[in-house]
């Protein structure tokens, strides 16, 4: 099962959990599975974000692999110069 | 990747493929573009900080001779608010309001009409004719007037993000962030030692040299040609067609050679202006900032103020960290608050923290990135303070951060456990190197800061194409700030195994070029160079097809080596190594040219972090700072090219200095920038520096085929505090605020 970790401006659409365990492949059934733990959350993390996947930061991840032991961390996308 | 490999190409210097045409002046800038039948456009620009614009009369001026088009708000598509998407986000409403204003003007110098003339003459003494009747509001030009109850508003639609229960009134704060993690208040409790203070730091240019520059031309059918100076001419393709209502493929984007963005260059301003301008007058426009408007209308980075507070045990390890801090974002939502807050403490393993943050509208111009957003200014507070806390417990400074450094598996105050990084190895370096513990004289000091920067990867594309004698072509689509061309070359010899001098790398426009995110986020070695890469091997795969089809073996029976193709160990073939050239001589028989492509969304950027050491003199009759020394060590992961990654290095610490000690932006009580010019801002120049000594610290990033990390923004982060830090040990005192001008240290001085 993967590790995920809600930041705090994330809390207010999961129970206030500050991580929970999916057992997903991919981000997008990671974010459907979510969807249907706390519904309304899928549309958030839809949106622009970025998600770290053990520690790797990635952009748009929805085809991102999600693997057995992952911690995926949801970021605010960085803007940079 | 292992950091053992032995490199032919990566890590030589060889002389970059643009310098030459760079250094005799043959290199077309944004200005240097000229169309036959070119008219030129200029701006009229908002004389008021903060005005409703009750009337715009552009009646006169379109009756004057020459003149071909004029043009203000009225003359531009609604736009509807919407995420920008891209590198730097942002609103696209805002943007457009931003490019030209529409019912109000939200800074001195906010674009309200342009006009296109024969000459760049006529077209400014046209705009005399302009008529603008303005309601003067009164200027809010600060954090805390921006933030007070009774302030003016600049955006009566806009309502703080963030809060519970949502606002019931508007406010200038368009938002407010938080990041906590473990109980701030058990852990300040824990402390044998709490340190505090504020900080603040006003608003910087990024002081690119080359001014903002365009030349826009669109034919009969619709179709516009727009030649700029940008880092990312993709999203200006994408701004431009947003702005104007038009199809994102009705907009060709050449890139010109760039003089400098460092952040600066990823926003759009005249483009669309120019391109408008264009469609009315049926001729191609030229648009050309002057230094003036490059202050006072492209976009800054944001003042800040910032309280940080720091608990410590006696041994120097944290028990608790907190911050408040303020960002300015200019006339519009969207400073660079969020980063900032990820970051500011990001160096450190502490398992107590509390972060509140606040993006706050005033009117100056819309912030823009500059190297590393958000991070110089928060890391200024953060490192600053982590110098007393040092004083304090009368500990080294770097020995503070070496007890608390983040390492490889420890969470990051962000969120993600850290890969491989080398920020414990930076500061080994930094109290190893001489000119740590060299001795001082009187009047001298020396100071240490840490600098980070998340680094970022997303999308690329490249094409490696192979000439007829086997020489290399690459394309791709980032314009080359700091020497990318070179990098690429790099990594496509060592992958391809053929000479550097045998490989070529465009910069092509958006018609020839795939889809690439902009030149920034310190991405275009890692990310595009991961498509170089990976196109590369397309092309080594082809090449072993075409080898093993000539000697009618099965291709898995083909292996490459050295830039040809051989038998695999074991296969029994009597043949001889095929090189590229030959490979390429008989594609005609062999399926035609050889053609390599890769696109991809990178991920796995890896974090930057530095160390710097500022060694300054101070005059106590003047108050000046002297810089005397500068050493700069930072985990470039792999440096493709040393050269270009100590250029990083050194010209990082450069802006680093001059954001330290003298620039600013100051403005009168009526909201208007008094110092619009190189004459009075004062970015330093090579007399006012020392040699800035660099140490590159190669730390592999393991999601990178070559270890590749970015280098082009950490430089930035570190010095400011490490500046602030050494003024601090050579006179005694702890200034709070940048820049440390003669003045300020006078006075702290003879307050002292």
């Amino acid at each position: 099962m993967a590790t995920v970790y809600f930041p705090d401006h994330l809390l207010a659409y999961c129970e206030n959990q500050r991580q929970v365990e999916v057992h997903a492949t991919t981000y997008r059934e990671l974010v459907r599975l979510l969807d249907k733990r706390f519904p309304g959350i899928g549309r958030v993390l839809s949106e622009r974000i970025s998600v770290a996947i053990d520690g790797q930061i990635c952009h748009e991840p929805f085809l991102e692999g999600i693997g057995i032991n992952s911690e995926v961390h949801f970021l605010h996308p960085i803007a940079a110069g | 990747m292992s950091e053992a490999v032995n490199f032919k190409y990566i890590g030589t210097r060889p002389v970059r493929p643009d310098g030459v045409d760079k250094v005799t002046g043959r290199a077309n800038y944004g200005a240097d573009a000229n169309l036959p039948g070119m008219i030129h456009g200029v701006v009229l620009r908002s004389p008021h900080a903060h005005a409703i614009i009750k009337k715009i009369d552009l009646s006169q001026v379109r009756l004057l001779d020459g003149i071909y088009a004029a043009v203000s708000g009225n003359d531009f598509p609604e736009v509807s608010s919407g995420s920008m998407g891209g590198e730097g986000g942002g609103d696209y409403k805002d943007l457009a309001a931003n490019i030209m204003a529409r019912n109000k003007v939200l800074y001195h110098g906010h674009a309200v009409a342009a006009v296109a003339a024969r000459t760049r003459e006529l077209a400014v003494e046209a705009l005399a004719l302009i008529q603008v009747e303005y309601e003067i509001l009164d200027p809010v030009m600060t954090l805390d007037a921006a933030m007070a109850e009774d302030a003016a508003i600049l955006d009566e639609s806009m309502f703080t993000q963030g809060v519970d229960p949502k606002p019931k009134y508007p406010s200038n704060i368009a938002s407010r962030i938080e990041f906590k993690r473990g109980d701030i208040e058990q852990g300040f409790l824990e402390a044998d030692i709490i340190v505090e203070s504020e900080f603040r730091t006003p608003t910087v240019h990024q002081g690119y040299i080359e001014p903002h520059a365009c030349l826009a031309s669109i034919n009969e059918g619709g179709q516009a040609t727009l030649w700029c100076s940008t880092q990312g001419h993709f999203d200006v393709r994408a701004a431009s067609a947003k702005v104007l209502n038009m199809d994102l493929c009705d907009i060709k984007v050449i890139p010109s050679e760039i003089g400098g963005g460092f952040g600066g260059k990823t926003v759009v301003y005249q483009e669309p202006v120019a391109i408008l301008l264009s469609r009315i007058s049926g001729r191609p426009v030229k648009m050309v900032m002057d230094r003036d408007e490059v202050f006072r209308a492209s976009g800054p980075a944001s003042a800040s103020h910032t309280r940080v507070k720091i608990g410590a045990r006696s041994d120097g390890t944290l028990t608790a960290m907190s911050c408040w801090m303020a960002f300015e974002a200019g006339a519009f939502k969207g400073s660079a608050i969020m980063p900032g807050a990820m970051c500011i403490f990001t160096p450190y393993k502490v398992a107590n923290f509390y972060i509140e943050g606040f993006d706050v509208v005033v009117n100056k111009p819309k912030v823009a990135a500059y190297r590393a957003p958000g991070a110089p200014q928060a890391m200024y507070a953060c490192e600053s303070l982590m110098d007393e806390l040092a004083r304090k417990l009368e500990m080294d400074p770097l020995e503070l951060r070496l007890v608390n450094a983040v390492e490889e598996g420890v969470q990051a105050a962000y969120g993600p456990k850290f890969n491989a990084i080398g920020f414990r190895e930076c500061l080994e370096v930094a109290k190893q190197h001489p000119n740590y513990t060299r001795a001082l004289k009187e009047g001298q000091g020396r100071g240490v800061a840490a600098g980070f920067w998340f680094n970022v990867g997303m999308q690329s594309s490249a094409e490696v194409h192979i000439n007829e004698n086997g020489t290399v072509m690459v394309i791709e689509g980032n314009p080359d700030i700091g020497g990318s061309r070179a990098s690429m070359a790099l990594m496509a010899a060592e992958t391809l195994g053929v000479p550097y001098e045998k490989v070529r790398v465009v910069v092509a426009d958006t018609e020839n070029a795939g889809y690439t995110n902009v030149t920034g986020g310190s991405r275009v070695t890692f990310a595009t160079g991961m498509a170089v890469i990976q196109a590369a091997q397309d092309i080594i795969s082809q090449a072993k097809q075409r080898a093993a089809a000539t000697w009618e073996l099965d291709e898995d029976q083909v292996d490459w080596q050295n830039g040809h193709a051989i038998p695999m160990p074991g296969v029994n073939a009597d043949v001889e190594p095929l090189s590229l050239a030959r490979i390429a001589a008989n594609s005609g028989r062999t399926g035609g040219p050889l053609l390599g492509r890769a696109s991809l969304n990178a991920k796995g950027a890896g974090p930057g972090f530095s160390v710097n050491i500022a060694e300054v003199a101070v005059d106590r009759e003047t108050g000046k700072t002297d810089v005397i020394g500068f050493t700069a060590i930072q985990d470039a992961g792999k440096a493709i090219h040393p050269a270009y990654v100590e250029g990083q290095l050194q010209g990082g610490a450069a802006q680093g200095i001059g954001w330290a000690l003298n620039e600013e932006y100051i403005y009168d009580e009526k909201g208007v920038m008094q110092n619009a010019g190189f004459l009075d801002y004062r970015i330093p120049v090579a007399s006012d520096l020392p040699k800035i000594d660099t140490h590159i610290v190669e730390v592999a990033n393991t999601a990178h085929p070559y270890g590749v990390r970015g280098v082009g923004e950490t430089p930035i982060v570190a010095p400011l505090a490490a500046v602030a830090n050494a003024v601090r040990d050579a006179i005694g005192v702890r200034i709070t605020e940048l820049p440390l001008s003669p003045s300020r240290v006078l006075e702290s001085i003879d307050g002292a």
